[in-house]
């Protein structure tokens, strides 16, 4: 009996343990949920109708403050797998009930992304990069935006007319896909807003050079393209923060990451038979440690 | 006589039947039909000797947002997708996407037309030319054209004429269920992920295909010099299939 007793107190305290640890895994699973090819990137979530009120309330100042007629407003908390963030969206409705606006916005309040559905074929005269470039600036002073650093004014077909953005920098090193982009009509009116701002991990303690990066680099090129490197040539080499992905190790998950790491970005370009299939290639080195982290193909 | 008259009477009954019967059950057996071709030989061994895991994402994402359009969706990579194979499926395409590497050749008649390349499972890959898809076509209509390859949606891409959709961008009325979308001169495969997931999301949001191209304009890409165009309707929902209710939907 006493070795049932104690066996049976064994057999619960594995039980206990066991459930405990399924517990744990189901939750951890649970927070990771990572996204998957295929899926949807956005699935709604619970919050307080207290939380959602004051989501439509900045929505609609904001989609007011920024010229878009609207007349009404939802708002749904939103868990974006692919971006790693929870936003609260307010989508605004025109007199017709057709979706005129979508906002997002951080749980903070601060504002992730306005689009203007809809599509405008005329409009007032057209400006030209300076002229894009104020109107960007003090479309960002109306969303509550303070533009850091010297803005890039570029024409952009998908823009709608232009595309002007502050990068964001880190000491001086570019933070790939971070920072503020606004999008314009061909007459400078507002057409679209994103503002993008994602953790960093820490800075390493050392850096590699950039002789030492490109020798990583074009190691890891010929070890893993084989034959194939002869057609590809390195054309440039900077440093910049990325999300890592999974180029080049399938099994890793399907977004990018959370975190952007720090990295060497060493560019090779194609000649010959093989740019007749792609044209350039970017490996990215942890600037650091010298691992691989991901890169880009250009086909 | 009598027979007769009698025939002529149940006639139109019978042709009523016939039609509800055939009306309500041929859409339901045969779903529009879309191809997915994705070349993933090029960036991948023998012709690259690495794997490149973006592209398959891209597969599965573009075949599972076709059927949530209601289309008949079907993938085709390696020696699935050759030049031969896509011109013998486009004429029953009400949609397509492809995902290779795309330009502006020159052809055989001295003129130069947007393309991209087949798969075909080994790195010799012929160019499918926009002439070769509307000689094939011949003006059929088309529902989501997704042109996943660098250039597809230039100014001056002769792609959407293939698919019979015009390069105008239909805001308030329509020109037909018809979408065409792809990216402006040489673009990132990172990027083109962030797009496309975003587009597809929207879309099963259930966002117009006009308002989910704005969407998908406002991701984090690596390039800041993203670009993509469109042309079609823009408050078409995307469902696949020709318009049949009215011609205001979205």
């Amino acid at each position: 009996m006493r070795t049932l007793t104690f066996r049976s107190r064994r057999l619960s305290l594995a039980g206990l343990a066991i459930a405990a640890l399924l517990a744990i895994g189901a939750s951890g699973g649970q927070a990771a949920d990572p996204f998957v090819a295929g899926g949807r990137s956005t699935r709604p979530v619970a919050a307080a109708a207290g939380d959602l009120a004051r989501a439509e309330a900045r929505g609609r100042a904001l989609i007011a403050a920024l010229g878009i007629p609207a007349t009404s407003h939802r708002a749904a908390r939103l868990d974006d797998r692919f971006e790693h963030r929870v936003v609260d969206e307010v989508t605004s409705l025109d007199g017709q009930g057709r979706e005129a606006a979508v906002s997002r916005f951080e749980l903070d309040g601060r504002v992730a992304m306005v689009a203007a559905l809809g599509w405008r074929a005329g409009g007032g005269p057209p400006v030209d990069a300076a002229g894009a470039t104020r109107s960007a600036a003090a479309l960002a002073r109306v969303a509550g935006l303070v533009p850091d650093g010297p803005p890039v004014a570029r024409r952009s077909a998908g823009a709608g007319g232009w595309s002007v953005q502050w990068q964001r920098t880190v000491g001086g090193v570019a933070v790939r896909g971070d920072g503020l982009r606004i999008h314009l009509w061909p007459d400078g009116t507002f057409h679209g807003l994103v503002r993008t701002e994602r953790p960093l991990a820490a800075a390493p303690s050392a850096t590699l050079s950039g002789a030492q990066a490109l020798t990583v680099a074009e190691r890891a090129v010929a070890e893993r393209v084989g034959s194939a490197s002869d057609g590809l040539r390195v054309t440039d080499a900077e440093l910049a923060w990325v999300a890592p992905n999974d180029l080049f190790e399938p099994a890793a998950p399907d977004a990018p990451a959370e975190t952007l790491r720090l990295a060497w970005i060493i560019r090779f370009e194609a000649h010959g038979p093989l740019a007749e299939r792609l044209r350039s290639v970017e490996v990215w080195i942890d600037a650091g440690d010298g691992r691989l982290l991901g890169g880009d193909v250009a086909a | 006589m009598i027979p007769a008259r009698w025939w002529r009477q149940l006639a139109p009954p019978l042709l009523a039947v016939t039609l509800l019967v055939t009306g309500t059950t041929i859409p339901a057996m045969a779903a529009e039909p879309a191809s997915i071709d994705v070349n993933t030989t090029a960036f991948n061994p023998p012709c690259d000797g690495d794997w490149n895991g973006i592209v398959p994402k891209m597969q599965t994402a573009a075949k599972a947002a076709y059927a949530r359009l209601g289309h008949a969706a079907s993938a085709y990579t390696g020696a699935a997708f050759t030049k031969a194979a896509t011109l013998k499926r486009t004429p029953s395409d009400w949609g397509y996407y492809v995902h290779s590497h795309g330009d502006n050749y020159l052809n055989s008649d001295g003129k130069r037309y947007t393309g991209f390349r087949e798969d075909s499972g080994d790195c010799n890959q012929l160019v499918v030319f926009s002439k070769d898809i509307k000689a094939k076509r011949l003006g059929r209509q088309s529902n989501l054209v997704f042109v996943s390859t660098c250039h597809g949606a230039d100014a001056a891409t002769t792609m959407p004429d293939a698919f019979a959709i015009a390069k105008t961008k239909t805001i308030n009325g329509n020109q037909g269920p018809e979408f065409y979308t792809g990216y402006v001169g040489v673009q990132w495969d990172s990027d083109e992920w962030t797009f496309e997931q975003r587009f597809w999301n929207a879309l099963a949001g259930g966002k117009s295909v006009g308002a989910a191209f704005n969407v998908a304009m406002l991701g984090a890409f690596n390039d800041a010099g993203f670009d993509a165009d469109w042309w079609g309707t823009y408050h078409w929902s995307g469902a696949a299939g020709p318009w049949d209710v009215c011609d205001n939907c979205s």
